[in-house]
């Protein structure tokens, strides 16, 4: 889930949170508050009719005898007081909601109930309110809190949302910008985020000064191979020269001069070795460009043409299916044909004489298929694992070569993101396929 | 011609001076760039081989001193550094041709021979030999008006030995040029020999082929008097 999201959910949540609490709280709020308001009305209202009956006597309010009730309405109900004789001694006043019913309908009163001496006598005054007109206050005071909840809720959550996608957004350029786009070390542009937040510059100064050292360490590789290329191979041409030089001067005997082939030759596979380790780390430091098209079908062609003769020499006519055409948009030419050239020459090298070898293109899915199968000798379940490690060939004979034709292979596809995958049945043969992701295909 | 060898290592640029005497070149040899670049200065080259990894400087800055002086000289970059990068710059600054190290000398050899023939213009763009005409730019093979269908790498080993004539080129020397840059271990092949008994069979049926002679154990070699 996106940052920005879980924030917004946080802060609507924690928000709903608030609001469910408020919901609950405002009623039982609003209800305490109104009782207490009721209850001091009531108590001045008591003031006030002791005090009447102190002046008027409470003999406007009632008889002598026990049982009269003085019983006092007003005209909705709303309220009502009751006087009477009692012998109970209240000691406190008291507050209840009891029902009363008139006329047959019940109305919930709130009534303050105390006892008062008046002229030797105790009596009981009752004074009761009625809670519909509490009640339906407090009905519109809910709704109104509600409502006013409701709305400052919607418009902090929006204001809430906002703010965080602003504050976010240099967190964002950072990840598209400095973290997405990037996939060489020396095209990666330094140039700083603009944010107040002092988080992400700091992020941003972090991912800075790790590319840096990154691309010190590219460029340091760079060099190194730039020496070692120098200091290996300047020493192999001054030899290679110097027989060259031997060999046509003409002065060597026969044995001589076969001698000196040979040097050649050993001299030769040096190089090839040399070459090949600088290419794997060249295209390893990225410094090939990827400018060019491909197009498979042509491609397998061209390879095929270059090694025909080593075709005709194990009698094999090489068989080339392509149901549909594949071109590689942004891709090395050159490296290209180097890992075909690799899987074709292995699949003359490794196979019978007038075996078979088939080259197939065709689509799957979204991607597509570049096979090579031939009829060799194959490849056995134990060093499968190992044939795309350098140096690590199966049945390695010195003289048969150096074992890193698919070394390349896997570095090149690598390079350009295919996937390679090798099927092998030891006496049957092999079958290398790359995968080409559809992706290249219609940039 | 005159050719300046500038090269830091010694051996080499004496191996080089001594094969391109023998080709009829008149070498000078610079080991520095202070060295080479007095020496354009002063005097006149047809050809400059420039080594890109000199002890007091990039040999590419010497390249643009020299092109900014309108110098005439040709320039063919030797390196051993053999970065795309170095390749393109170089080519940009106008440099003619760029060989990565080890190169074969024959190779060098042909490399300046296809620039002089671009710089005189298309006079000699003919070969003739024992009464064939080879014409370089249309890769064609004539004998008096009839064509000899040659495949593509049968042209271009002909083409390679006439460019060297008199000289044994090694088998090695040949695939090389022929198949380049390929990174292939197993260059002991006779795929060489087969393309040459073609050769030799499809230019029998015109007149005798025995200028292109086997030395064996070596190579061929075509011998033109």
């Amino acid at each position: 889930m996106k940052l920005r999201t879980k924030l917004s959910l946080y802060s609507t949540l924690s928000k709903l949170l608030v609001l469910v609490a408020f919901i609950i709280i405002v009623p039982i709020i609003i209800s305490i508050v109104s009782t207490k308001h009721t209850d001091n009305r009531l108590q001045q209202m008591q003031d006030k009719v002791i005090d009447l009956v102190n002046k008027v006597g409470i003999k406007e309010f009632i008889q002598e005898e026990q049982d009269s009730i003085f019983a006092s309405y007003n005209i909705l109900k709303e309220e009502y007081i009751s006087i009477e004789a009692t012998e109970k001694v209240m000691p406190v006043t008291h507050f209840e909601n009891t029902e009363r019913i008139f006329e047959g309908i019940p109305v919930e009163y709130r009534v303050l109930n105390v006892t008062f001496r008046h002229a030797g006598h105790l009596y009981l005054l009752e004074i009761g309110k009625s809670l519909e007109v509490v009640k339906e206050l407090n009905g519109v005071l809910q709704k109104v809190a509600f409502f006013v909840l409701i709305i400052s809720f919607a418009i902090t959550i929006l204001l809430n949302i906002g703010y965080s996608n602003y504050l976010l957004r240099p967190f964002h350029e950072i990840i598209e910008r400095k973290l997405k786009a990037v996939y060489h070390p020396e095209k990666f542009n330094f140039e700083s985020i603009p944010t107040t937040t002092s988080d992400f510059i700091y992020l941003d100064q972090t991912i800075n000064e790790m590319m840096r050292k990154l691309k010190d360490t590219f460029v340091r590789e760079k060099e190194f191979i730039a020496n070692v290329s120098h200091e290996l191979l300047t020493p192999i041409s001054v030899l290679q020269t110097r027989f060259e030089n031997m060999l046509s001067e003409g002065r060597l005997d026969e044995e001589s001069s076969i001698r000196v082939i040979d040097s050649l030759k050993t001299l030769n596979r040096l190089k090839k070795v040399t070459n090949t380790l600088l290419l794997i780390s060249r295209i390893e430091n990225e410094q090939y460009l990827k400018n060019d098209a491909v197009s498979l079908k042509a491609l397998s062609m061209e390879v095929i043409a270059e090694i025909e003769e080593r075709f005709t020499e194990k009698n094999i006519v090489p068989e080339i299916e392509f149901t549909d055409d594949y071109v590689m948009q942004r891709c090395n030419h050159d490296l290209l044909f180097t890992l075909l050239f690799n899987l074709v020459n292995n699949a003359i090298k490794y196979n019978v004489q007038n075996g078979k070898i088939y080259i197939r293109g065709f689509p799957a899915a979204d991607q597509f298929v570049l096979e090579v199968e031939d009829t060799g000798i194959g490849i056995s379940s134990q060093n499968i694992g190992n044939i795309f490690s350098r140096f690590k060939r199966a049945n390695i004979t010195y003289t048969d070569g150096f074992g890193l034709g698919l070394p390349i292979v896997k570095t090149i596809a690598d390079f350009h993101d295919i996937d390679v995958f090798v099927n092998s049945e030891p006496g049957k043969g092999s079958v290398f396929r790359l995968i080409f992701q559809n992706s290249g295909k219609n940039v | 011609m005159n050719v300046l060898i500038v090269e830091d290592e010694t051996t080499l640029s004496r191996e080089i001076g001594i094969f391109l005497t023998k080709e009829n070149y008149s070498c000078d040899i610079a080991a520095t760039k202070r060295e080479a670049s007095e020496k354009i200065w002063v005097n006149e080259y047809d050809f400059i081989l420039l080594d890109l990894g000199l002890p007091d400087g990039d040999g590419l800055s010497l390249l643009e001193e020299a092109k900014n002086a309108e110098k005439e000289a040709s320039f063919i970059i030797l390196t051993a550094r053999g970065a795309t990068g170095d390749k393109i710059a170089g080519l940009n600054l106008g440099a003619d041709d760029y060989l990565a190290k080890p190169f074969s000398l024959p190779e060098l050899h042909s490399r300046m021979q296809a620039i002089t023939r671009r710089r005189h213009g298309l006079k000699k763009n003919t070969i003739a030999f024992h009464g064939f005409l080879l014409d370089i730019q249309n890769r064609t093979v004539f004998f008096a008006e009839t064509e000899v269908t040659l495949t593509k790498k049968e042209f271009d080993i002909l083409h390679y030995l006439l460019l060297n004539k008199n000289r044994v080129l090694t088998r090695l020397q040949l695939t090389e040029h022929i198949w380049g840059n390929i990174l292939e271990d197993d260059y002991d092949s006779n795929y060489m020999d087969v393309h040459i008994k073609n050769l030799r069979k499809k230019l029998s049926a015109f007149s005798e082929s025995d200028w292109l002679e086997t030395v064996r154990g070596i190579g061929y070699k075509v011998r033109v008097i």
